[in-house]
């Protein structure tokens, strides 16, 4: 874990640091968060709303015995089981990594080309991803398997040929003074805000992160 | 041998820029538990009275947790050890919070919310989010978080489900089975905190404690534009583009949410003056 900040503030990211700087709803608190974050005003009054009917529900209903111990291994063991299941995935993926050859790579790459998926992407955004020039640690699960759907592959496929070296521009010119140098690559956010999508597309593309 | 070199800190910043920081007793409690072997570890994890000087707040849970994910993902024994034994210390401590906070719910419902609460839970460390930063910050405030989330988008769902007459009227006898003893304590705090301008309401303090009674047997649409009006201060339309309105919200026209906040307004009326 390195400790960069991290400055993303995804729909869940807004709705944590309402709920934690808030001891309740107020129309000062609810209209200030709105306003530093008018894409996700509707989900945050939606949120609100959700807080007062809770309170209030809290505050009318009698409070009732704990929940039985057999309950609470039934939950626990469905949880356990998740939890299990998604480190066997994981541990999997580890131990054999896809290798690709230059020609799968050849055939992956041409599948950028006029992609469609949903939520869309322009040309910047595929031309990016097809180059590798974005972080895959900052790409969401989501967008990955919508990604690997849409050109029609597999997430260890896809992982495997974002995380490899990106396409360096400078290639072809064959009479450059310095070696050819792997370009930096950027965040999935940066990625998102500095495509030529409208405001809405581009907030639907970052929602995934929730 | 100790597991971990040091503390790991906080990635998240709040909307002003500041970091987010962990309680001082936390980060206490840190700098002990990282000098611990892992069957150490467990054990003190284990420990389940919150008076116990050996307990584990949860907030150190979903740390070591968080520490420990990636190792055990690759297959690391110790640190998979780490995780299975922390995190079904954490499942059982969450799943009694979560279900104990939905206790004016049908049962049903309350183990559905708890089970999502917890998968959710778990995608968090799988696509080890930043978000759990939250956790770190206040277990409790976060966890809360999470289960207003996913009432409301079961409340989402459940208005695009809407149209079923038999969903409707399941709706409904939820609400008839609604007590509203105890409520003092929520209206005064909604009355004191919640009102920015109380004076310029329509309704006064104890009016308004017996309309927050009788909102659940109000229609849906018409409860969410009370809300915003009487609880939230919105207006019912605005020249400033950036303020948040109930027509905005409820995609509707300013007609339409002054006839909805009218017609709860009415509603409660007469529920007031009928008798019990």
């Amino acid at each position: 874990m390195t400790t960069a900040q991290d400055t993303t503030m995804d729909l869940q990211s807004v709705l944590y640091e309402f709920r934690l700087e808030n001891e309740t709803v107020t129309p000062a608190a609810l209209d200030t968060i709105c306003r530093a974050y008018p894409h996700f005003a509707k989900d945050l009054t939606d949120f609100a709303i959700q807080w007062v009917l809770r309170d209030l529900a809290l505050a009318g209903a009698p409070v009732e015995t704990p929940i039985a111990d057999a309950a609470v291994d039934a939950i626990v063991g469905l949880a356990m089981s998740d939890l299990q299941n998604r480190l066997y995935k994981r541990e999997k993926e580890a131990r054999s990594p896809v290798v690709l050859s230059s020609a799968d790579e050849a055939e992956i790459r041409s599948r950028f080309k006029n992609i469609e998926m949903s939520p869309p992407i322009d040309r910047s955004i595929a031309a990016s991803l097809q180059r590798k020039l974005v972080e895959l640690e900052t790409i969401p699960r989501r967008f990955l398997e919508r990604l690997a759907s849409a050109i029609k592959s597999d997430m260890p496929t896809l992982v495997a040929y974002l995380s490899s070296s990106s396409i360096v521009g400078g290639m072809r010119n064959y009479r450059a003074d310095s070696a050819p140098q792997a370009a930096a690559r950027m965040s999935y956010q940066d990625l998102v805000e500095r495509s030529t999508l409208s405001q809405e597309k581009k907030d639907d593309l970052l929602a995934l992160n929730d | 041998m100790p597991l971990l070199p040091s503390v790991t800190p906080l990635k998240k910043v709040k909307q002003n820029g500041q970091p987010y920081a962990r309680r001082g007793v936390i980060e206490t409690a840190l700098a002990q538990l990282i000098s611990l072997d892992a069957s150490e570890l467990e054990r003190r994890a284990r420990v389940e009275q919150p008076d116990d000087s050996d307990y584990f707040p949860g907030e150190c849970l979903i740390y070591f947790i968080r520490e420990h994910y990636a190792a055990a993902s690759a297959g690391q024994i110790v640190a998979k050890k780490i995780v299975n034994a922390l995190s079904e210390v954490l499942f059982r401590r969450a799943v009694r919070k979560v279900h104990a906070s939905l206790h004016y719910l049908p049962e049903q419902q309350r183990s559905d919310i708890t089970s999502e609460c917890m998968l959710a839970l778990n995608e968090l460390f799988f696509s080890n989010s930043t978000s759990l930063d939250y956790y770190e910050v206040n277990f409790n405030s976060a966890l809360e978080t999470l289960v207003i989330d996913q009432q409301r988008r079961q409340r989402n769902e459940a208005e695009m489900l809407s149209a079923d007459p038999h969903e409707s009227a399941a709706q409904e006898k939820t609400a008839r089975n609604f007590q509203s003893d105890g409520l003092e304590g929520f209206v005064e705090s909604s009355v004191e905190h919640s009102l920015r301008s109380p004076e310029q309401l329509l309704l006064q303090k104890e009016d308004v404690a017996k309309a927050l009674s009788l909102l659940v047997f109000v229609n849906d649409k018409d409860r969410e534009a009370w809300i915003l009006r009487h609880m939230f201060d919105y207006q019912f339309q605005s020249n400033d583009p950036d303020e948040q309105t109930i027509s905005k919200h409820q995609l509707v026209s300013e007609r339409t949410a002054r006839e909805r906040v009218k017609r709860a307004e009415e509603h409660l009326e007469k529920l007031r003056s009928s008798p019990e």
